[in-house]
C-alpha cells in the first residue's frame, strides 16, 4: 500500500528576484480575472483583447496618453514615496488622501488670500509647496500624536480624517472660497500666473517630476542610509527589539508620520499649482488611496515606487480612455485596483509556503489523509 | 485501568528544534498527576498536543485504553479533555452562562434553552463551592472568578480528563488554597486532573503524583509519599553533566552595581521583586538561582532599563540611574543579554551584519555600511559564528549561533556591567562552554557580570558568589560549591536558612 500525503510547509529560504515574481505574477492574475468580468460582461471575447490593447498602448505613447501618464505618476509617486517610510515601520497611514487635499486647501489659501500680490514667482511658488507640505504634516500629526500617546489605531484616525478632509474642501469651493465668476461650479477662482508651476520646454509636464525625483533620492537616502531609516527598519520588524535598543518608537512614528504627510501634502500642492491652477471638486481621483497601493506593489522601494506610480498613472488614464471607446464606467478601474492589491496579499502569503508530496511513513499520524489502493 | 495515556510522543518544531522526546505520560481516575519543569521544558507543548493545538510528530493517545485522535479542542472535547487555559478566553460583555455554553454544539439547534443551562451551572458552582452567579456578566468578575468560570466551562462540557495550565500565576495565596479545595474534589468525583505548575509548594499540596520535565525529556516521577521541595528543584534544574572550566579566583575590585530595595511589577501588574538588594564588583560574577518566576526576569529588565522601578533605587559607580533611558544606560556601558532571544534580542528578517549593530553606544547619524559589513565579517570570525554570510537574516541561525551574535553584540559594547539571563538556554555542549568562557573573560577584564540562571550547574560553574531568589528577594548566598547544592535547594523552594 502506497499512501502519498500532501503536505503544505513554510517555505524557509526564499529565491532570488522573489519580489519582483509576486509583484508581476499578481498583476497577471488581476488582469485574467478583469478580463474575464469584461468577457462575461460584454459577452464578446474580442473586447477584452480591444480593451487591454486600449489600456497598453493609448497611456505609454508620446502622441497619445503619455503626458497626462506623467501628470498622473507625479504625485501617486510622491503620496508613495511617503508611505513607504511609515510602511517600513508597519504603520499604516491610510490618511494620504486627506493629507493630499489639506496640501491643496493651504496652497490655495496662499495663493488666492495670503501671498497672491508676491512679484517673485520662484519664491511665491516655493513658500506654496511649504505651505502645502506643513499643511500635510500637520494633518498627519493628529493621528501620530493619537497613536504614540494615547494607543489609538492609526487605521480608524487616518481614515476618519480623510473624511473631515474632503467635507472641509467641499465646504470651502461650494462656500467661501467659491469663484464668483465660476458660474455656480464648485470651483476656485484660477490662481495668479506667478504662482503656475513652470513647464519643462513645452512638452506639457511641469516641473514636478523633477521634485519628484529629488524626493526619491532623499527617500532613499533617508531609508537606506541614515540611521533613522535602519531604526524604523528595526521598530517594523521587532517593536521588543527596538525597545530592547534604546529606541523610541514614539519619536520615530512622529518623524515618519511628519515625512509621510509632507510628502502627501506636497503631492497635493503640486497638483493644484501644476495640473488644474485652482481648487475644484474631485481634483484627485483617490491619489492617496491608489498610492498604497503603489508602495505596497514596489516592496518599499523608492525607485520601484516610481517605476509602478507610472505603470497606475498609466492605468488610471488608460480608464480614462476606456470611458470613452468603450463605455466601460470607471469604477472598472478601480476594480482592477483592487484585484492588484487582492492578489498581491494573496500571492505574498501563498508564495511563503509550499507544497509537499511526501509518501506516508509508516506511523500514521491523526487521519488527515485516508487513501486506499 | 488508566485514564489517559500518552505513549512516546514526540514533537518538533521547524528549525529542527526537539520539544519533546519520546514522552510517556499516564493519568489514572480520582488522581492529580502534576507536570513539573522550567519554562520550556515541554510541559505546554504536551498539554496542547492532548488538548489538539499542537499535532505530534510520533507516538499515541489512548483515553480509556483506546486509541484515540485528537486532532483540534473540539474533537479533545468530545473525547472528553478539558483545559483551563492560562489566559481567559472569555467574552467580557456576556453573561457567564453564555460564556460556558459558547461553542458548545449540545444546546440545541435554533433555540438555546438558557434557563436549563444556568440551572446546571448553579449545581455545578454549588457542588464544588465556587460562588458564581451564572447570570453575571464576566466584565464584572474577578481574575479569580473569571477561572472559576473557565473551570466551570469544563466541568459543564463534562471533561473526564481536566488540564490546569498554571492556574496560579494569577491567583493569590487564599484564592489558590480555595483552588485547590475544589481540585481535590474534582478528584474524589473521579476526574483525573493535570496540573501544570513550576511553584513547589503548591505541587507538593496538591498532588498524588509529579512527573518532571526537562528539556522535552521525563526526568522522572515521583509518588506522594516521596515529594520533597529539595528534591523537585534538584530534578527541576539539575543537570547531570558538568563541566570543566578554567576559573582562577575573582579578584574584585570598585562596587559597579547597587540595587537597594527594589520594587517592581511584573506585566501582570503583580509585584515581582519585593524589595531586594545587591552589589556586584569590578571582576566579579554574581549568579542568581531561583526557580523560574521568582522575579529574576523583572530584576534583570529594571537594570537593563527596560521594566519601570516602582520603589527603590538603582546605582551604578555610586551614579543613580533609576529609571533612566536605555540609551543612557547603553552609553554607561551596561549590557544585557535577554532570555528570549527571538523574541527581544534580535530582529529576526534582518541580516546577521544589522542584529550585531541594533544596541549602539553612541548613535552615528549617517550609516557606513561597508564599515559595518567588514565589522560583523571580522565578528563571525572571532566568535565562531555559523552562517552562510553576514547577510544572511539571523533568523535562519541555530539557536545558538542566534545566541553568539547577541553575545558578540554585547561584549562588543566593551560594558562596564553585563547582565544575562539563561544564556545557554537550547544551547549544546560546546556553545555552553563558550559562553561560560566568554562570560568568565569578560570578568578577567574587569567587567562585573549578573548572572540569572535557570540551572542549577550553570550557576554553579561560571559564579564567584551564589545569591538565591525567591519571590522577589534574596533568601541568602552561598559559595559556588557542589557541596552546598542542598543548602541552595532549600532556599529555591523558599526555606530560609539560620546563620
Amino acid at each position: 500500500m502506497l499512501h502519498l500525503k500532501l503536505k503544505i510547509e513554510k517555505r524557509l529560504e526564499r529565491f532570488k528576484c522573489e519580489n519582483f515574481l509576486i509583484s508581476v505574477v499578481s498583476l497577471i492574475i488581476s488582469l485574467v480575472i478583469m478580463g474575464i468580468f469584461i468577457w462575461i460582461n460584454t459577452g464578446n471575447f474580442a473586447d477584452v483583447v480591444e480593451t487591454y490593447k486600449e489600456l497598453f498602448t493609448w497611456p505609454f505613447f508620446p502622441e497619445l496618453g503619455l503626458v497626462d501618464t506623467i501628470l498622473k505618476m507625479i504625485p501617486l509617486a510622491l503620496i508613495a514615496l511617503g508611505l513607504l517610510v511609515v510602511f517600513k515601520m508597519k504603520v499604516w497611514n491610510i490618511g494620504a488622501e486627506g493629507q493630499l487635499y489639506l496640501g491643496a486647501m493651504a496652497t490655495t489659501w496662499g495663493a488666492l488670500f495670503l501671498f497672491k500680490n508676491m512679484s517673485n514667482s520662484i519664491s511665491m511658488i516655493t513658500l506654496l509647496l511649504i505651505f502645502g507640505a506643513i499643511a500635510g504634516a500637520l494633518w498627519a500629526l493628529i493621528p501620530a500624536i493619537l497613536k504614540a500617546f494615547l494607543k489609538l489605531d492609526e487605521i480608524v484616525t487616518t481614515l476618519m480624517l480623510n473624511y473631515i478632509a474632503v467635507y472641509w474642501l467641499n465646504y470651502l469651493i461650494y462656500g467661501p472660497w467659491k469663484d464668483p465668476k465660476g458660474f455656480n461650479f464648485p470651483l476656485t477662482a484660477v490662481f495668479p500666473k506667478n504662482s503656475w508651476l513652470p513647464e519643462l520646454g513645452d512638452t506639457g509636464i511641469h516641473i514636478g517630476i523633477i521634485i519628484t525625483f529629488i524626493l526619491v533620492f532623499v527617500t532613499y537616502f533617508i531609508m537606506y542610509k541614515t540611521h533613522l531609516g535602519f531604526e524604523l527598519k528595526i521598530i517594523g520588524d521587532n517593536p521588543k527589539a527596538a525597545r530592547y535598543s534604546g529606541i523610541s518608537i514614539e519619536k520615530n512614528l512622529i518623524i515618519a508620520m511628519i515625512f509621510s504627510g509632507a510628502l502627501a501634502g506636497l503631492a497635493g500642492s503640486i497638483q493644484v499649482l501644476g495640473v488644474q491652477h485652482r481648487l475644484q471638486h474631485g481634483f484627485s481621483t483617490g491619489y492617496g488611496y491608489t498610492a498604497i497601493i503603489v508602495a505596497w506593489l514596489a516592496r518599499l522601494n523608492p525607485f520601484s515606487a516610481v517605476i509602478v506610480a507610472f505603470l497606475f498613472g498609466g492605468l488610471l488614464v488608460g480608464g480614462e480612455q476606456l470611458q470613452i471607446v468603450m463605455r466601460f464606467p470607471i469604477s472598472m478601474i478601480s476594480a482592477l485596483q483592487g484585484l492588484i492589491l487582492f492578489s498581491l496579499l494573496a500571492s505574498e502569503a501563498i508564495f511563503k509556503y509550499r507544497i509537499k508530496i511526501t509518501k506516508n511513513d509508516p506511523i500514521k499520524i491523526g487521519g488527515e489523509f485516508n487513501g486506499n489502493t | 485501568m488508566y485514564l489517559l495515556e500518552l505513549k512516546n510522543i514526540t514533537k518538533r518544531f521547524p528549525g529542527n528544534l526537539l520539544a519533546l522526546d519520546n514522552v510517556n505520560f499516564n493519568l489514572k481516575p480520582g488522581e492529580v498527576h502534576t507536570l513539573l519543569g522550567e519554562n520550556g521544558a515541554g510541559k505546554t507543548t504536551l498539554m496542547n498536543i492532548l488538548f489538539g493545538l499542537y499535532k505530534h510528530d510520533k507516538g499515541e493517545i489512548l483515553i480509556e485504553g483506546k486509541k484515540v485522535n485528537i486532532t483540534s479542542p473540539a474533537s479533545a472535547i468530545t473525547h472528553g479533555v478539558g483545559m483551563v487555559q492560562q489566559h481567559f478566553t472569555l467574552v467580557p460583555s456576556f453573561s457567564v452562562a453564555e460564556n460556558i455554553i459558547l461553542g458548545l454544539k449540545k444546546t440545541g439547534r435554533f433555540k438555546i434553552d438558557l434557563r436549563n443551562v444556568v440551572k446546571r451551572i448553579k449545581e455545578l458552582s454549588d457542588l464544588y463551592n465556587m460562588n458564581i452567579d451564572p447570570n453575571a456578566k464576566v466584565w464584572q468578575l474577578s481574575v479569580s472568578e473569571k477561572q472559576k468560570v473557565e473551570i466551570l466551562k469544563v466541568l459543564y462540557e463534562e471533561a473526564k480528563i481536566i488540564i490546569f495550565d498554571e492556574p496560579t500565576a494569577v491567583l493569590t495565596p487564599q484564592e489558590s488554597e480555595s483552588l485547590f479545595q475544589a481540585i481535590d474534589m474534582m478528584k474524589n468525583n473521579g476526574k483525573g486532573i493535570i496540573f501544570i505548575s513550576h511553584k513547589l509548594k503548591e505541587v507538593i499540596r496538591v498532588s498524588d503524583r509529579v512527573t518532571v520535565l526537562k528539556n522535552g525529556r521525563i526526568v522522572g516521577t515521583l509518588d506522594k509519599g516521596n515529594l520533597d521541595e529539595n528534591e523537585l528543584a534538584k530534578m527541576m534544574v539539575g543537570r547531570d553533566f558538568l563541566f570543566n572550566i578554567k576559573k582562577t579566583p575573582a579578584n574584585p575590585g570598585k562596587e559597579v552595581l547597587k540595587v537597594e530595595n527594589l520594587v517592581v511589577k511584573n506585566d501582570k501588574d503583580i509585584l515581582a521583586v519585593k524589595g531586594l538588594s545587591l552589589t556586584i564588583r569590578e571582576g566579579e560574577i554574581l549568579g542568581i538561582a531561583g526557580v523560574t518566576g521568582n522575579g529574576q526576569r523583572e530584576l534583570a529588565e529594571s537594570i537593563a532599563g527596560l521594566r519601570k522601578v516602582e520603589n527603590g533605587k538603582i546605582k551604578f559607580y555610586n551614579l543613580d540611574i533609576t529609571n533612566t533611558s536605555v540609551k543612557r544606560r547603553l552609553k554607561l556601558g551596561i549590557a544585557y543579554v535577554p532570555q528570549d532571544r527571538k523574541e527581544t534580542a534580535t530582529c529576526p528578517n534582518l541580516s546577521v551584519a544589522e542584529n550585531l549593530f541594533i544596541r549602539q553606544k553612541n548613535k552615528v547619524r549617517i550609516l557606513n555600511k561597508k564599515e559595518m559589513l567588514r565589522n560583523s565579517k571580522k565578528l563571525i570570525k572571532k566568535y565562531s559564528i555559523i552562517a552562510n554570510n553576514e547577510k544572511q537574516p539571523i533568523k535562519f541561525l541555530s539557536g545558538g549561533n542566534m545566541q553568539k551574535v547577541v553575545l558578540a553584540r554585547e561584549f562588543e559594547l566593551s560594558p562596564k556591567l553585563i547582565i544575562v539571563e539563561h544564556p545557554t538556554r537550547g544551547l549544546d555542549v560546546q556553545a555552553m562552554e563558550f559562553v561560560y568562557n566568554s562570560l568568565i573573560d569578560a570578568r578577567n577584564n574587569g567587567a562585573a557580570i549578573l548572572l540569572l540562571a535557570g540551572d542549577l550547574d550553570e550557576v554553579f560553574t561560571v559564579s564567584d558568589r551564589v545569591a538565591i531568589i525567591f519571590e522577589g528577594r534574596i533568601m541568602g548566598y552561598v559559595e559556588p560549591e557542589q557541596s552546598k547544592v542542598d543548602e541552595v535547594g532549600l532556599m529555591m523552594a523558599g526555606v530560609a536558612l539560620e546563620a
